[in-house]
């Protein structure tokens, strides 16, 4: 059941990634575009990591409607009038595209993978942002709010009048 | 069929008001008609399949509500004034489109080449003057520049003599395009009320002053309509005039049309699409009156 | 699944609350549903079907899906341990709901309505989010459940009342509700549903209901002590704090003037996130 799962998910990914450049609508491929991503949260939840694949659903679709906005800024053009290709220079992108794969696929065979040892954590979450933070945790927490309040601070100050003031 | 029947006689039906510039009467009786019925007028014409058109629309503003008749969703009526007789839609030709244009680009005021879209407001549109037409260059939602023409006209006086319900009207409409249904409900139900004869003035403008309170003093409204084209000295007018009148003092009358229509470009310029949409609202010319126009 | 088949008795529920308190029968959305449901479903000329199709049937289906973690006392339809990330995920739908319906019309009026959602949601989701990690940070988890049961007689809307109040608006401003639905504002003639009709208008609009319903559900573990209460089963108190919730959200509808982003924007930004920050600067420093 879950390797039927794993494998619908696999290759509605893959397909919605591709579609992403086949349709001709900013819109379309945003939104196939967070398809893909989403399939790819899926897959996460699959593997028993729920919170960053649940993380993943979150933040995709904000990135992606963020995408949406600057494409909204950018072109008042409802529903896509006009079709337009999603390709740009296509030998290029070819290239860089199939040397990434054979990268990575050359990766997935070629690196010797780690046995499983123990058993998966009761809580992936805790264990997860233990790994990744450690003993700097707290110093992590104060930084992540600093760079917050930066980054706001950064916008208003920046702004003299936003888009609505005279 | 029997369950369909069954719902479309359930169905409450709202219809999409229309008003030509001489329609007021009809439309106030139109109004006082649906509160009557526990029925709400639609807000778009897509959103109904009932289209309300009140007193005689011109050539020009004729043509354009059979453009929106003809895309209303079936089962389409056409219902009279009093919300009774009805006639059904005949069969449609199919739309007959030119290519569509790609928007056009221009240099928005931040130096940055942005599309730019040619969109009018009214005169089919619902809390919107009667026969006013305002055709917007918008950059997004900023307006970048505005047209006002008066599509139909009319040379009655329904207002005439009428100080405190055509204030009250104006401000229900104000109010609505503000966001606050229950307000302006409030407003409606106290121009009907002046207008019927049947409450005393003097219980009127008893019954007006916590209502001018509530509204006057309403911290959001006032943080809404503050600096936004003169709309919050209009709404504060309004509220004061409304109050004298019902007591009997002398109002200032309204200015002409024309002089509105004259101002909107301007202070439409540079505005947001719902700022537009307050200061159009608080301007409230009223076309259906020739004679200070 | 009894708990989402009540949270979407609730959305029923808030939606004849909201025409009794504009003076309309109680029957009237039942009316206006059967009116929706044979009205023809009408396209615009050069829409974007299938992306409006996808944007009026998620809204429905993220309400759904977020009920699901909905705690009513200890039930709850799907036990996870992450309920509250869940549930900020499923409300985020509701962006790409309004966003879509509103581009693919193909009117410039329904895009105006989708992209100030927009505006209003990345303004409105960190202060929301926000509001959301105060409690988990004070019950040491994500689990809906276990945060309501962490709050031992002390309701955390009582010693966090800025997070709580934060969740309240911020949670009117992610369902477009109120004195926050400017998206599907009168001014634009409805918004990003302007060109909505029929059944498509009727499932949009049903989902926008659920969302609230499930907003006001989510409160009661987060804020107002979950299941418990005296003599009551836990899952009645659940309900009634839900119904006391909604029946708040709803009303604000009725009481206020809607807020145009253009102005409330800054709020979100200068007010709501600092007083969120502090907040939760204070709840650390008091659970720790």
């Amino acid at each position: 059941m879950e390797a039927v799962a794993f494998w619908v998910l696999a290759v509605a990914a893959v397909g919605t990634g591709v579609a992403v450049f086949v349709v001709d609508s900013m819109a379309r491929a945003t939104f196939a575009l967070l398809a893909s991503f989403l399939c790819a949260g899926g897959e996460l939840l699959l593997v028993g990591l729920r919170y960053l694949g649940v993380l993943v659903v979150l933040m995709m679709i904000m990135e992606m409607l963020v995408m949406a906005v600057f494409m909204v800024m950018y072109m008042m053009n409802p529903a896509g009038l006009m079709p337009m290709s999603m390709t740009h220079n296509r030998r290029g992108a070819l290239a860089v595209a199939g040397g990434a794969f054979a990268a990575l696929a050359a990766g997935i065979l070629l690196v010797p993978w780690p046995e499983r040892r123990g058993r998966p954590p009761r809580d992936p979450t805790v264990a997860l942002g233990d790994a990744v933070m450690g003993s700097s945790m707290l110093v992590m927490m104060v930084i992540g709010v600093a760079i917050l309040a930066t980054m706001i601070a950064t916008v208003v100050l920046a702004t003299h009048r936003g888009r609505y003031d005279a | 069929m029997g369950l369909r029947g069954f719902a479309r006689g359930f169905a409450a039906p709202r219809p999409f008001v229309v008003s030509a510039a001489d329609g007021t009467s009809d439309r106030l009786a139109v109004e006082a008609e649906l509160r009557r019925r526990g029925w709400r007028p639609a807000l778009s014409p897509a959103q109904t399949g009932t289209l309300v058109v009140c007193g005689t629309p011109g050539a020009a503003l004729a043509e354009a509500i059979e453009t929106v008749w003809r895309d209303m969703p079936e089962p389409r009526v056409r219902a009279s004034a009093d919300l009774e007789g009805v006639e059904g839609g005949a069969a449609r030709a199919p739309l007959e489109l030119d290519d569509v244009p790609m928007a056009d680009r221009a240099d928005d005021r931040d130096g940055l080449r942005l599309d730019v879209l040619h969109v009018p407001l009214g005169p089919v549109l619902a809390d919107w003057p009667a026969g006013l037409r305002v055709d917007l260059t918008l950059q997004g939602d900023v307006v970048q520049d505005a047209a006002a023409t008066a599509v139909d006209t009319a040379d009655g006086s329904f207002w005439q003599g009428r100080p405190a319900a055509s204030r009250l009207d104006g401000l229900a409409r104000l109010l609505r395009v503000a966001g606050w249904d229950a307000a302006a409900e409030r407003a409606a139900v106290l121009r009907d009320e002046t207008l019927s004869g049947a409450v005393p003035d003097r219980a009127l403008a008893r019954r007006f002053v916590p209502f001018a309170r509530r509204v006057g003093r309403s911290r959001l409204l006032r943080w809404m309509t503050r600096d936004v084209g003169g709309v919050r000295a209009a709404l504060d007018g309004l509220l004061r005039d409304i109050g004298a009148a019902l007591e009997g003092r002398d109002v200032p009358p309204r200015p002409p049309w024309r002089a509105a229509l004259d101002a909107l470009p301007a202070l439409l310029t540079g505005t947001e699409l719902g700022e537009a949409r307050l200061i159009v609202a608080s301007l409230d010319p009223d076309l259906g009156t020739a004679a200070d126009g | 699944m009894v708990e989402v088949l009540v949270l979407g008795a609730l959305a029923v529920a808030a939606a004849t609350l909201s025409g009794t308190l504009a003076g309309r029968p109680a029957a009237a959305p039942f009316r206006e549903a059967a009116r929706l449901l044979t009205l023809q479903r009408r396209r615009t000329v050069r829409a974007d079907v299938l992306l409006t199709r996808i944007g009026v049937v998620s809204l429905p289906m993220a309400a759904a899906l977020a009920a699901l973690v909905v705690p009513f006392g200890g039930r709850v339809a799907l036990s996870t341990s992450v309920g509250v990330v869940w549930f900020n995920a499923m409300e985020v739908v509701a962006w790409a709901s309004v966003w879509l319906v509103g581009w693919g019309v193909n009117s410039a009026y329904a895009l105006v309505g989708g992209y100030r959602f927009v505006a209003q949601g990345l303004a409105y989701e960190l202060p929301h989010m926000f509001a959301l990690i105060t409690a988990s940070l004070a019950a040491h988890s994500l689990d809906l459940r276990v945060i309501g049961g962490a709050q031992h007689g002390l309701w955390y809307a009582v010693w966090m009342p800025v997070a709580f109040a934060v969740y309240l608006v911020s949670t009117l401003a992610m369902t477009f509700w109120g004195p926050f639905g400017h998206p599907l504002g009168a001014d634009l003639a409805g918004g990003a549903a302007l060109e909505l009709s029929g059944p498509d208008l009727l499932v949009f609009l049903a989902g926008r209901y659920g969302l609230l319903a499930v907003s006001a559900g989510v409160a009661v573990p987060l804020f107002l002590g979950g299941g418990a209460g005296p003599l009551l089963p836990g899952w009645s108190w659940s309900l009634v704090k839900t119904c006391a919730v909604l029946s708040l959200l709803v009303w604000t509808r009725h009481r206020l003037p809607v807020l145009r982003m253009d102005r409330f924007m800054t709020a979100a930004w200068t007010v709501l996130i600092p007083a969120t920050l502090l907040q939760m600067l204070v709840v650390g420093i008091v659970v720790v």
